[in-house]
């Protein structure tokens, strides 16, 4: 099926196999087609149809409450059933970054482990190469469970790999937290094939800005971090510094310690993390054990802007990422306290 | 030219605003210095309510994709590639009404 999209003095035409999703055929050539979750959540590659036909993948998809009108539709949660004109209310511009083709590919589970309670890392070698940008993200569909989960690579290589490693948090009653996390759905996870459509998301790392980079992550929205901070601590001859704030409940909460106490101590002083504890404060035994890593008590995003005082915002560029609460509640504070450009603030909304 | 009822003045805080129905529309009236400013009260972007929005006296900025505009003029800043719709309003001694 031929698709031709339009948006605001701009076009796009692709092609789109039967029983694929819009937005994925569309994001094999098209990076810049307008989206966000890639899953049915956010609503940002919501689109008119103006001619053609369309049905629903997953016609209980949260975000298409949001729609009004029959003619709009959800281009990742809707498949074509023939030639579609199409138009959304943006314009259509190819980004200067890099960003590879996404392609659905198998994938096998290599290793997995426990991190905290109810939260658990995950890596999957790939049928292929593949070349990501820090803060990208796959979607990952298990054969025993619908529907596909947007999950953000924790690593980052320079170049292409074939291994990506993500973290992954229980929900509970969730049909796929059922299965990953019940004692059997262990003994079945190693060797499991999976299928994975990526690398996507917009809210990546660019080497190229020459910006202080302040990250703000609540449980495990510290994913991406993860992999921007690992990008971060390899750009050359680099002046700029960069600030993660890291919101848990408890420090049995916490994960990736040791990850970012080695990501601290080689970065002879540009990197700094702050732990922040929204409920019990760490132990002074916890605090001490961790010399290199910085510890505050309240919500992430306030212990943020307790600490921004002395920052100088015109040349932050802030990335964020974690429950909505957390991501609506530091775009405000962002926004009107810090006074930060919203060009300057990334982040892939998944709610 | 028919008028209708949007809101009191005391209804919106110096520098604040609010999301009002009107008539079966959303209406978003702002005030920034003293002077009271009314749009569509739906983004021109995804079509969402603006009533989540944040607003600093002088910059609305849409909470969905931070779209945003001078209040005064409801021209694009940043970026949004498309102005807010500017409603016609008469302000009383005390009151904000539609003009239609």
């Amino acid at each position: 099926m031929k698709i031709e999209l339009s948006g605001t003095g701009t076009n796009i035409t692709f092609q789109s196999p039967d029983n694929e999703r819009i937005l994925y055929a569309g994001l094999k050539s098209s990076p810049e087609l307008p989206y966000e979750c890639a899953t049915g959540t956010c609503g940002s590659c919501k689109a008119k149809c103006i001619e053609g036909s369309f049905e629903w993948a997953w016609s209980e998809a949260p975000a298409r409450k949001n729609l009004k009108n029959a003619d709009e539709l959800l281009m990742c949660q809707c498949i074509a059933t023939s030639n579609l004109k199409l138009e959304v209310k943006s314009k259509l511009v190819k980004s200067a970054l890099p960003f590879s083709s996404a392609t659905w590919m198998d994938g096998k589970i290599k290793s997995f482990k426990n991190l905290a309670p109810g939260v658990m890392s995950l890596s999957i070698k790939l049928q292929h190469e593949i070349c990501f940008l820090p803060g990208q993200f796959m979607v990952i569909e298990f054969s025993d469970v619908q529907g596909g989960r947007a999950w953000s690579m924790t690593n980052f290589v320079p170049g292409i790999t074939d291994c990506v490693d993500f973290v992954i948090k229980m929900k509970p009653g969730g049909e796929l937290s059922n299965f990953l996390f019940d004692s059997h759905g262990l003994d079945k996870l190693l060797d499991q094939y999976v299928r994975v459509f990526g690398p996507i998301g917009k809210a990546v790392f660019d080497e190229n800005i020459s910006r202080d980079l302040v990250c703000i992550a609540g449980g495990t929205g510290i994913a991406s971090m993860m992999s921007i901070l690992e990008a971060f601590s390899k750009k050359k001859n680099s002046t700029n510094s960069a600030s993660l704030f890291f919101g848990v409940r408890t420090q049995e909460d916490v994960f990736f310690i040791d990850e970012l106490t080695h990501l601290v101590r080689d970065s002879a002083g540009s990197i700094r993390v702050v732990i922040a504890f929204s409920d019990k404060a760490g132990s002074a035994d916890y605090i001490d054990a961790h010399e290199f890593i910085d510890f505050d008590h309240g919500f992430v995003h306030e212990v943020a802007m307790r600490q921004m005082d002395s920052w100088k915002t015109p040349q932050i560029r802030a990335y964020l990422a974690g429950p909505p609460p957390l991501v609506d509640g530091a775009l405000r504070a962002l926004l009107m306290q810090a006074k930060l450009p919203a060009g300057e603030i990334l982040y892939d909304k998944f709610g | 030219m028919t008028t209708i009822f949007i809101c009191k003045k005391t209804d919106i805080q110096p520098n604040g605003f609010k999301v009002f129905e009107v008539d079966g529309e959303k209406i978003l009236v702002a005030q920034s210095e003293g002077e009271f400013y009314a749009y569509d009260g739906i983004c021109p972007h995804q079509e969402v309510c603006l009533s989540e929005g944040m607003y600093d006296g002088k910059t609305f900025t849409c909470h969905q994709h931070l779209w945003q505009w001078d209040i005064a003029t409801g021209e694009p800043q940043g970026l949004a590639e498309a102005p807010l719709v500017s409603k016609p309003i008469q302000v009383n001694s005390d009151e904000l009404h539609l003009k239609k």
